[in-house]
């Protein structure tokens, strides 16, 4: 029998659909609702297929009826999980759990954190998700205790779940991930505060519920609390700049501090707050700027002289910080880059004369004087005054004293030669004579040479050899070529 | 790797039912020989299976019991009844 072939309209995509009238799917009407949902609570009551009610009752959603089932709804959307959950769909979970909500009880941390860390092993781009949920909720004390009796085993599997986090973050960036190497930084930074928030509520109880990340802190308002108990802890911390550190990451500030670890610049500073609240965020805000003002010294771009404006402050803070400075300074040879760590470092060096700023200074007015003289923006007089000021503030800057020596020497190599261009043979003798360099000599015998070629006629060359014999004699007697000029004298 | 999903295997498992599982998931050949030997391994040490009961079995129970309503098939006043952890299709 032969197949009836059902045949098909062929059109445009675009038109596709157009001859299907499309409207919003209407509103259940009250007597529809009602039977609705009278017949969801009779499937719910039979228990049968419990997990289908929560889709089945979305078209009651944002109508009256919700309030009325909205418990039992819940419910079965944590049976649909379960569903899901059991058939490896962990994609479909996650728009269940979201939004996320600022509050959670400890199994409901549980089922974020697993369901992103399953989410994780299928993606690089649900890492967000895992490091918002991991560490805060293995170190919760309640999920804690059923890991095991005591704290020493609890400890030991802690770790074992924070390495099963990290071996996937590692294994991510391993493949080349970029996002992944990123979220590794910020990554480590967050599994150091926490274990350091940990050992500090270790004889606090009643404190254990502050033993979260910074990214979980701020999104369920614990920020606060737990800078409090940072400031508690003053004591603990070996320096001010690691205090300062652990509670900018929890501060206003910490959202772009963590940004700044996962190397993302802009957005680190357009997370800034505008106004720091606390000593916290300031350092945050000074911490953020000054890397990003390092980051544009290396790309050349923007104006670090900008965001550096406030390095010696935080100097104050994070001395070693200072060594950051100077070793990008190092990098740097451009002559905008010249100027703007001339800018920074004049700036950081009156407030902060330490001997790294003074040689970091000297070698950029260094450089930035040869730059701009092979570029003829500047005389070989300027060049060697820029010289002198960078032997000033480093005396043992090896640069400045070869390039002030060879400038020196060629400043008066341009005198001696105005000198003789203008017929003043005494003065570029004498200057000649007086030179500690040998370079202005043997320039001065080169154009001696040259003049005694270059005299045509006997009488004239005659005259000449006396004079240049003379000149010669005048500049250094034992040089060969006044030897040479004067035996030719001797012999008229 | 879920060595409970691979074993079959729920969170109250003795060792015995674990050296048990490990020996029908070799007969059933589902999985390779490695994975069914690093699965028992992981679940023999009490850390190790800490740690997999935390990552790979949902319990959904108590998130259910923090609602206001009576569990299906159960009378409002009836106390519930127990509920075991989800792990894999067969769990």
């Amino acid at each position: 029998m032969a197949k009836k072939k059902k045949r098909r309209k062929r059109q445009h995509p675009s038109q596709a659909g157009a001859d299907r009238k499309v409207t919003a799917p209407d509103k259940p009407t009250p007597e529809t609702r009602q039977l609705l949902v009278e017949s969801l609570r009779s499937r719910f009551r039979s228990g049968h297929d419990v997990a289908a009610i929560y889709d089945d009752a979305e078209p009651l959603r944002n109508t009256d009826a919700w309030d009325e089932i909205a418990s039992m709804v819940a419910y079965c959307k944590y049976a649909r999980i379960e569903q899901l959950w059991r058939e490896e769909r962990y994609e479909a979970i996650k728009p269940l759990l979201l939004p996320y909500p600022h509050e959670f009880s400890a199994s409901s941390l549980h089922l974020h954190a697993q369901t992103a860390f399953k989410l994780a092993t299928t993606s690089a781009a649900y890492l967000p998700d895992l490091m918002l949920f991991w560490l805060s909720a293995v170190y919760d004390e309640e999920l804690s205790r059923a890991f095991a009796e005591t704290n020493e085993d609890q400890d030991r599997v802690r770790g074992d779940l924070i390495r099963m986090a990290e071996d996937l973050i590692r294994g991510y960036r391993a493949d080349g991930d970029e996002t992944a190497t990123a979220a590794l930084k910020s990554w480590l930074i967050e599994k150091k505060l926490i274990a350091e928030r940990y050992t500090f509520c270790a004889d606090k109880p009643e404190l254990r519920h502050l033993v979260v990340t910074p990214r979980f802190a701020g999104h369920i308002g614990l920020s606060e609390a737990v800078l409090g108990l940072i400031r508690d802890n003053r004591n603990g911390y070996a320096s001010e700049d690691m205090f300062l550190a652990a509670g900018a990451c929890y501060s206003a500030g910490g959202r772009s501090m963590l940004l700044l670890e996962e190397g993302r610049y802009d957005e680190a500073l357009a997370a800034l707050p505008k106004s720091p609240p606390d000593a916290w965020s300031e350092y945050a805000l000074q911490r953020v700027r000054f890397a990003c003002g390092l980051h544009m010294l290396g790309t050349g771009e923007g104006r670090p002289e900008r965001y550096l404006k406030r390095a010696a402050d935080l100097f104050e803070k994070s001395p070693q910080l200072e060594d950051d400075l100077v070793k990008k300074v190092q990098d740097v040879h451009e002559e905008a880059g010249l100027q703007s760590c001339l800018e920074i470092l004049t700036r950081v060096h009156a407030r902060r004369p330490s001997k790294a700023i003074k040689q970091a200074l000297s070698l950029v007015i260094t450089r930035r004087a040869i730059v701009l003289y092979n570029s003829r923006k500047i005389s070989n007089a300027v060049l060697a005054t820029s010289m002198r000021k960078a032997l000033d503030m480093d005396p043992e800057n090896e640069l400045a004293l070869r390039s002030l020596r060879d400038t020196v020497a060629s400043v008066e190599i341009d005198e001696m030669t105005r000198a003789i261009d203008k017929h003043k043979m005494n003065r570029a003798c004498r200057l000649a004579a007086e030179s500690d360099h040998p370079e202005v000599r043997d320039r001065f015998f080169r154009y001696m040479e040259q003049m005694l070629e270059s005299v045509q006629g006997e009488s004239i060359r005659h005259r000449a050899i006396i004079d240049i014999s003379e000149w010669c004699a005048a500049v250094d007697e034992t040089h060969p070529f006044t030897e040479k000029v004067c035996g030719m004298r001797e012999g008229f | 790797m879920d060595p409970h999903r691979i074993l079959n295997v729920g969170r109250g498992a003795s060792k015995r039912d674990i050296i048990q599982a490990a020996a029908i998931a070799m007969r059933k050949r589902q999985h390779t020989g490695k994975e069914v030997a690093e699965a028992q391994k992981a679940l023999m040490d009490p850390v190790s299976r800490a740690a997999h009961e935390f990552v790979d079995l949902l319990n959904i129970a108590p998130l259910q019991d923090s609602l206001d309503v009576a569990p299906p098939g159960v009378p409002a006043d009836a106390p519930s009844p127990p509920r075991s952890d989800v792990s894999g299709e067969s769990a």
